[in-house]
């Protein structure tokens, strides 16, 4: 773990601005263990309704390409990212559910549990409890989320950013912390009695009902490591940041306020290494988003049937987006570490499981993926010599590769991005 | 292999029809396979890649596959030579034979009781049911979107559900076991400071003085007194006493929310804590509000621990300022007025009162119901304390349980007692831990006959989705569930309980897919739907759904209903979509008779059923077309090819769904399956995406209906239920299998379908009546054996 001095007064204030400001001298002193490497953290932007093909996909490719209307956001940052161009899923053909595979390339419905883990779960499992949350997932209304624990559990989300912030930051008073730790005891103490009493059934079971004990069995001892886990981390004080409640969004469709505040809450996560796997879904739902310009409902724009009017509406929304995530990066660039900058040591990526979402396609996905010290600035042609898209699932074991997890194939990869590598 | 050989002995309880006991000879068999099948599945064509001109190559799945097929009359196609009956059964009972003889049931024996029964389970093992309090709001949803959540191969555990679980067992044993020492709580009288309170809706809207407290927000807006004293910290009855008016009706040029008729103000309790998933209120009273003369209302409620009370304005405007905009802008308010203080209508509330709890029963129902005995025991005393564990654990794991099995959780309970001193707390912990295993959590069943407490708690589970009640566990124990004549006798009782209102909803949820509806909504702020969000249509239609169902098995009417009928029950709402007229009061739900002009009756003309099979934007024939065969029928096509993207209009040109799919058909490799999909999405075609009734889709653009369902040719939606209805055995099969799914937590295997053919044909007999076919399937052998 290493520190990441806020150091200039002038972010101070731009925290305070977003509603939110850290204090440093508690935050200094957080943080113990000198790693010999800096750590590398994963954020997973996911978007439920595509992104529409025709304004995202840049004409050109390779470095030096001409910036898509929808992209031009990242101007300032073109060096520090990669547009792939014809990559998907191979197996997925869900349309709207592929919203549910975008993390993992595998349809849920259709395989045994627990083989459709998403990127990040693998990430949050490298690092565990060496950080106070193993993973942190929010949804930027309306998203039903993407990621999937090993055990075939969808991984539940955060919507609510003063939650969130409570979450991350706001030590429990001390008699609830008392409360907590004997709650964690109790539990732990549980769970070796029913582990006890299940495993009573493992004679004489046949292969079906020893796979069903077998996943209770996991559960059970998978409690045991967070409870473990947990229980390090309850005397540990939150980093102390403060959280301006007049910055609530006064309703889930009023993304110009809820964004930012749940990116920022993401950044000063990071930043105070309280996780370092993030993920974050813009849903998909058909609330008029209260962004300038758009006056019909999400899901009814994605399908624009042509309509310029309609077109223009979505342009809003899905640039809106990508400003998200640039405004995001530019924090992570700006937030110095020992080594270089936060964007360098955080890998940012961008994807939908719908392509054009008007025809509900789940080929040719928008993806870009940021930072993380890789090497960036061009648009890929991810066409194979066969003409087929490549695998996300290649990109993904890249990036859990560069994430320090020691693997060749993640689910259904086919390979590795070698381009990215620096 | 093993399990299906001794399946095979004890089948008893049905008379085998002759058909299926020998095996038709081989080379019969070979002959009606070329003269029916192998013209398109044969070594030129394999259509679906199916291949039977060699039939030792077809292996058990491929078989069963073939049975269904053929049951279902779905092959051969409308289009091609079919076998006369003899021949159809011929090759069933041969298909269904080697099936069964290669297919052993591999399904897993321990089911997970899902969120629904999981909750339901809580509540009636503690005796919780006086209250709002819901023990499944602490555990995640299932995320079950294929086949039922009954399923026991799709209900996974992990470490995070089972975290919750154990949560939720401690939350809902300390709303049972709510006194330390087992003494009456005493009552206390609390008077709330009106200038205390506070509220949710922002300091523009309420305001909270010496006097009273207003609010002018409706919405989620609520008030309450302050936290020191909101909260509950005993469960029971409470009486409350309430002074309120409604007032400022007319600050305003302009009549503000609500426009007519009386302010009214809502009464409900909600959990102080931000662990329950579901963080929303309960409305459990309303009270129509004088304008601006006080009244005193006083009333009882039942309000559980942690939980407090709150008022709401239930026909208030959820974002008043809104209104304030809307006037400037039709120039009715000056400009001035946004930046004024807000003093639309209010609720006020000047005096408020909580008095309780009152326990009517001592000890309460709670304690009674999770001990198992009339009196708290004294659990000062072993032997007291071990009946306790005892009791609690034979009706915690549904069956009986063994001194051995007991042991370790009294150890537990000795421990918990050596660290807190205090048994109470104890045994709370220790029945939480009862309620983690997995025992409490899984619904055990063995191989073949099920014994007599596994077929409690299948039918418990089936009918009711809770745990056996005290009748049923008696008869297991002494072993008279098994006998047919008490069997039958149960399940009409339980058939008749409202409990089976649970399998009534559930199950319609999830055969009709109704969960999906509300997931792809129309545009909140588009004029043409404004119906669906002012008369909160959403709730209405399933509503409708969910009553028609229970009304059909209530009245044991048959399934031809769920295709045709004249009747449904609908509320002002649906009445306003339909354009029928409408005799009942608001918000009730009451039987109407359609004309035939209406174009409603049967499921297909259920709002419902029309919204949740489109998208909220427009509809297709094809998706709708794909409900019917898949969800409705039970005979779902053949998914789509993976490379063909969905067509998209181009609404610069004006051309219909239809014309693009004409052209679409064109192409004989999509023909195939689009000849059967698309024609029932044609007829439907007359409703737009929320179920309203439509002849064109804009000026220029007239709706056409008509088209061809299994070989005959319809005009619209009424001639298409004609041709359905035609084909009722195929339909009610189809019901019947889901139906054994639902209840058995599997899908069916080839050595479960002679069963259902047996009952599909007493069904047949009967007029198809649901109540019947329900209860043949409770007392049969798909329910008796594993």
């Amino acid at each position: 773990m290493n520190l990441h001095h806020p150091s200039s007064l002038s972010r101070r204030s731009f925290l305070k601005a977003a509603g939110i400001s850290i204090a440093l001298p508690a935050f200094e002193s957080f943080g113990q263990v000198a790693a010999s490497k800096a750590p590398m953290r994963l954020v997973c932007i996911c978007s439920g309704l595509g992104m529409n093909p025709e304004s995202f996909f840049p004409k050109s490719f390779e470095r030096g390409y001409e910036l898509s209307p929808v992209l031009s956001p990242l101007k300032a940052l073109r060096d520090d990212f990669t547009v792939f161009s014809h990559m998907d899923h191979p197996g997925i053909f869900t349309k709207h559910e592929a919203m549910n595979s975008i993390l993992s390339g595998v349809d849920a419905n259709h395989t045994a549990p627990g083989k459709n883990v998403s990127v990040d779960q693998v990430a949050a499992s490298h690092v565990g409890y060496q950080t106070r949350f193993p993973s942190v997932h929010i949804s930027l209304a309306g998203s039903q989320g993407s990621s999937w624990s090993s055990s075939g559990i969808k991984v539940r989300e955060e919507g609510d950013p003063f939650a969130l912030f409570q979450k991350l930051f706001v030590d429990d008073p001390g008699a609830a912390k008392k409360a907590r730790r004997s709650e964690l005891v109790q539990q732990g103490s549980v769970l070796d009695l029913v582990r006890e009493q299940a495993k009573r059934f493992e004679r004489n079971v046949n292969q079906p009902d020893r796979a069903k004990l077998d996943e209770y069995l996991t559960a059970v001892r998978e409690a045991e490591m967070k409870i473990q886990g947990m229980k390090r981390w309850e005397d540990v004080p939150k980093p102390k940041v403060e959280f301006d409640e007049k910055e609530h969004a006064h309703s889930s469709v009023d993304y110009e306020t809820l964004s930012p505040l749940m990116f920022d809450l993401l950044f000063l996560a990071i930043q105070s290494d309280t996780s370092r796997v993030f993920t974050a879904g813009f849903g998909m739902h058909n609330h008029v988003i209260e962004l300038d310009g758009v006056k019909e409902g999400y899901h009814s724009l994605s399908h624009h049937g042509n309509l310029e009017e309609k077109l223009k509406q979505l342009r809003i929304i899905e640039t809106f987006y990508i400003a998200q995530m640039a405004r995001f990066m530019e924090k992570l660039k700006s937030a110095r570490t020992e080594r270089s900058h936060l964007l360098n040591e955080t890998m940012v990526f961008f994807g939908s499981g719908l392509g054009d979402a008007a025809r509900h396609s789940n080929r040719d996905l928008p993806l870009i993926l940021a930072g993380g010290g890789l090497k960036h600035g061009a648009h890929l042609d991810c066409t194979r010599p066969d003409g087929r898209q490549t695998p996300l699932n290649n990109l993904f074991t890249t990036m859990l590769q560069n994430f320090g997890v020691e693997t060749d194939r993640f689910n259904n990869a086919t390979g590795t991005m070698s381009q990215l590598k620096a | 292999m093993r399990l299906a050989m001794k399946l095979l002995p004890v089948l008893i309880c049905l008379v085998i029809p002759a058909g299926l006991r020998a095996a038709p000879d081989a080379t019969a068999q070979g002959t009606l396979f070329k003269n029916y099948c192998t013209q398109c599945h044969g070594a030129e064509k394999q259509k679906g890649d199916v291949r039977l001109d060699d039939l030792s190559k077809i292996d058990a799945e491929l078989w069963k596959n073939i049975f269904e097929q053929l049951a279902s009359a779905e092959m051969p196609p409308d289009n091609k030579p079919q076998p006369n009956e003899k021949e159809r059964q011929s090759l069933m009972d041969h298909a269904l034979l080697v099936a069964t003889k290669g297919m052993p049931i591999m399904a897993p024996g321990f089911r997970r009781l899902n969120q629904r029964e999981y909750g339901n389970t809580v509540r009636d093992l503690l005796g919780l049911r006086k209250g709002t309090f819901d023990p499944s709001e602490y555990i995640y949803k299932d995320d079950v979107t294929h086949g039922f959540d009954t399923e026991a191969k799709a209900l996974v555990i992990s470490n995070e559900l089972l975290l919750e679980y154990l949560n939720s067992a401690e939350k809902s044993l300390r709303q049972a076991l709510f006194t330390a020492d087992s003494a009456r709580p005493p009552v206390r009288a609390v008077t709330v400071d009106t200038k205390k309170m506070q509220g949710i809706g922002g300091s523009r809207y309420i305001i909270a003085s010496k006097d009273h407290i207003v609010m002018r927000n409706g919405g989620k807006g609520m008030i309450y007194a302050s936290p020191e004293t909101r909260t509950m910290t005993t469960p029971g009855r409470y009486t409350i006493t309430v002074t309120a008016a409604g007032v400022d009706r007319d600050r305003y040029p302009v009549r503000f929310l609500p426009e007519e008729g009386p302010i009214i103000m809502g009464f409900g309790v909600v959990p102080d804590s931000a662990e329950s998933v579901a963080r929303g209120g309960k409305v459990q009273k309303t009270f129509e509000l004088k304008d601006d003369v006080d009244q005193t209302f006083t009333f009882d409620a039942w309000i559980d621990r942690g939980y407090f009370p709150y008022f709401s304005f239930e026909n208030g405007p959820d974002k008043p300022i809104t209104q304030i905009r809307a006037g400037i802008r039709r120039g009715k308010l000056p400009g001035s007025a946004i930046s004024q203080p807000y003093v639309g209508p209010a609720v006020r509330v000047s005096a408020f009162k909580i008095e309780g709890p009152f326990h009517d029963e001592w000890p309460p129902e709670s304690y009674r119901t999770t001990f198992d005995v009339a009196e708290i025991p004294d659990l000062t005393n072993a032997t007291a304390r071990e009946w306790a564990v005892a009791r609690f654990a034979t009706r915690a794991f549904r069956r009986p349980v063994t001194k051995e099995e007991l042991a370790p959780y009294l150890r537990y309970l000795d421990k918990q007692h050596a660290e807190t001193k205090d048994w109470n707390e104890s045994v709370i912990r220790t029945f939480a831990a009862m309620m983690g295993s997995v025992d409490f959590l899984y619904l055990r069943e063995e191989g073949g006959e099920l014994n007599a407490h596994a077929l409690a708690s299948r039918l418990s589970y089936f009918l009711w989705s809770t745990m056996p009640d005290a009748e049923l566990f008696v008869l297991a124990q002494s072993g008279k569930l098994k006998d047919p004549a008490v069997l039958k006798a149960q399940v009409a009782r339980m058939l008749a309980d409202a409990r089976s209102d649970r399998l009534a909803d559930s199950f319609t949820d999830q055969w009709l897919a109704l969960v999906k509806l509300g997931t792809m909504p129309p545009d909140a702020k588009s004029n043409d739907y404004r119906i669906y969000y002012r008369a909160h249509l959403e709730p209405a239609m399933r509503e409708e759904t969910h009553q028609y169902f229970r009304h059909v098995l209530r009245e044991n009417r048959s399934v031809r209903d769920f295709i045709d009928s004249d009747y449904s029950f609908i509320n002002s709402g649906l009445a306003d979509l339909y354009e029928v007229p409408f005799t009942g009061g608001k918000d009730e739900f009451v039987r109407v008779t359609f004309r035939p002009t209406a174009h409603r009756g049967g499921l297909l003309g259920h709002a419902s059923i029309l919204t949740l099979s489109a998208n909220g934007v427009d509809t297709s024939p094809v998706v709708r077309g794909v409900w019917v065969l898949n969800n409705l029928l039970g005979t779902p096509p053949p998914p789509p090819p993976k490379e063909v993207p969905a067509l998209v209009p181009d609404l610069n040109g004006a051309k219909t769904i239809r014309e693009l799919l004409e052209k679409h058909r064109g192409d004989s490799a999509c023909m195939e399956c689009h000849r059967q999909i698309d024609p029932p999405g044609f007829a439907l075609e007359a409703y737009d995406p929320i179920g309203r009734f439509r002849t064109a889709y804009s000026k220029s653009m007239l709706v056409s209906t008509e088209g061809e369902f299994k070989g005959k040719s319809f005009e619209n939606v009424t001639g298409l239920k004609k041709i359905m209805l035609a084909q009722l055995r195929p339909f009610a099969r189809s019901l019947i299998v889901r139906l054994a799914e639902y209840a058995k937590g599997r899908k069916l295997e080839a050595s479960d379908l002679k069963t259902v053919e047996v009952l599909t044909e007493r069904a047949a007999k009967n007029d198809f009546r649901l109540n019947d076919m329900i209860s043949e399937l409770a007392t049969g052998d798909l329910m008796r054996m594993r």
